[in-house]
């Protein structure tokens, strides 16, 4: 036997005799998924809102098909503008979160939620706050999930309209 | 060298890989070998499930939130803030919230919005009317690199520093979570 494969057969020996579990695994690199920004709109807005919508709903959606168990990142960004015209100082309050669930409701103090209130001005005005969100998910198993950016309102006044402009959900999937 | 000693000596050597590896030693599989994610449960202790509220009379600088990264190989860390905000004015007059934000790591000096993962918030806030407060919305968001040395440990924080905080001026930070995503090299 040449001497080098003298040199190779300790280590065949030290990692024929372990459980292939114990063996150094071949890591997998993490894998990322994006969409195109939501422009369905005229004007090219997302989603547009006011008082007489349903106070509970999602503006995004993204499914991500994991091969192996694992974390994701999912990371939510876009912006948030509303305008109204009235002689009164009006309210806008909602609460936002990146969910699993498509029924859930958007909370603030929950893993990926977020709350924007601000009021208008009397007259002609408007505001605009960006929406950028970031949650981990960990414990994923492999297959097919859907992440959601799930709004949910408790005051918006009437008069006013408010529109979700780009609105794009990434994934970066780590494997375990 | 006899089939049951070679085997014996095997089994040594496994067990001993085994015992190395749990304990962390370098050359063996342990998490720092690949990537992963951490991160930490939302920030929500306040009446209105805020994470903090500030005003005037805060200190100066304030630590938000921090997130540890156990020890681990060479590599890049990309820290991460999630959260929203605001500020609101319930006097007469206009009235400023203005203050900088900073991802940074402990040891650092006061945060500054001209640091990275820095960022400013500054709002002057119209006076109230009667009673109908003036409140304008914000977003935190921000994210920092971080070299990290093999074995080292690392701490993240979120601070603030506050520049300006106008007396009948409050502001409430949301949620405001750190996560990292961990590459090694």
């Amino acid at each position: 036997m040449k001497k080098w494969a003298k040199g190779f057969c300790p280590l065949l020996l030290l990692f024929g005799s372990m459980p292939a579990g114990l063996l150094p695994p071949a890591f997998a690199d993490p894998i990322l998924k994006s969409q195109a920004p939501c422009n369905k709109g005229t004007p090219d807005v997302c989603q547009l809102f006011t008082s007489a919508g349903a106070p509970s709903f999602v503006v995004r959606s993204i499914g991500f098909r994991a091969p192996s168990a694992g974390s994701a990142l999912v990371l939510f960004q876009g912006t948030l503008y509303c305008a109204h015209n009235l002689n009164g100082r009006e309210a806008i309050d909602i609460d936002t979160q990146i969910v699993d669930v498509e029924t859930a409701v958007a909370a603030r103090d929950q893993p990926g939620g977020a709350r924007y209130l601000f009021k208008l001005q009397p007259g002609n005005t408007s505001a605009t706050v960006s929406t950028n969100a970031s949650r981990v998910f960990t414990g994923q198993a492999a297959g097919l999930h859907d992440y959601y950016f799930a709004v949910n309102r408790t005051t918006i006044d009437p008069g006013i309209t408010c529109y979700f402009y780009n609105d794009s959900l990434t994934v970066a999937f780590v494997p375990k | 060298m006899t089939a049951t000693s070679r085997s014996n000596i095997a089994r040594l050597v496994g067990a001993a890989w085994l015992l190395a590896a749990l304990m962390n030693w370098p050359g063996t599989v342990n998490a720092a070998s690949q990537q992963f994610l951490k991160t930490e449960p939302p920030c929500a202790g306040g009446p209105d499930k805020e994470c903090i509220t500030f005003d005037g009379q805060s200190p100066s600088v304030l630590t938000v939130r921090s997130i540890k990264l156990d020890q681990q190989g060479p590599g890049t860390g990309l820290v991460l803030i999630h959260g929203s905000g605001h500020c609101e004015n319930g006097t007469a007059g206009l009235h400023v919230a203005d203050f900088d934000t900073q991802i940074q790591q402990a040891g650092e000096a006061a945060p500054s919005h001209n640091g990275p993962g820095g960022e400013r918030v500054g709002l002057v806030l119209q006076s109230s009317l009667l009673g109908n407060n003036d409140v304008f919305a914000f977003n935190l968001s921000a994210l920092r690199l971080f070299r990290l040395k093999s074995g080292e440990a690392q701490r993240y924080l979120y601070r603030m520093a506050l520049n300006r905080m106008d007396d009948g001026v409050f502001c409430k930070l949301y949620n405001v979570t750190l996560s990292v995503l961990f590459d090694p090299d």
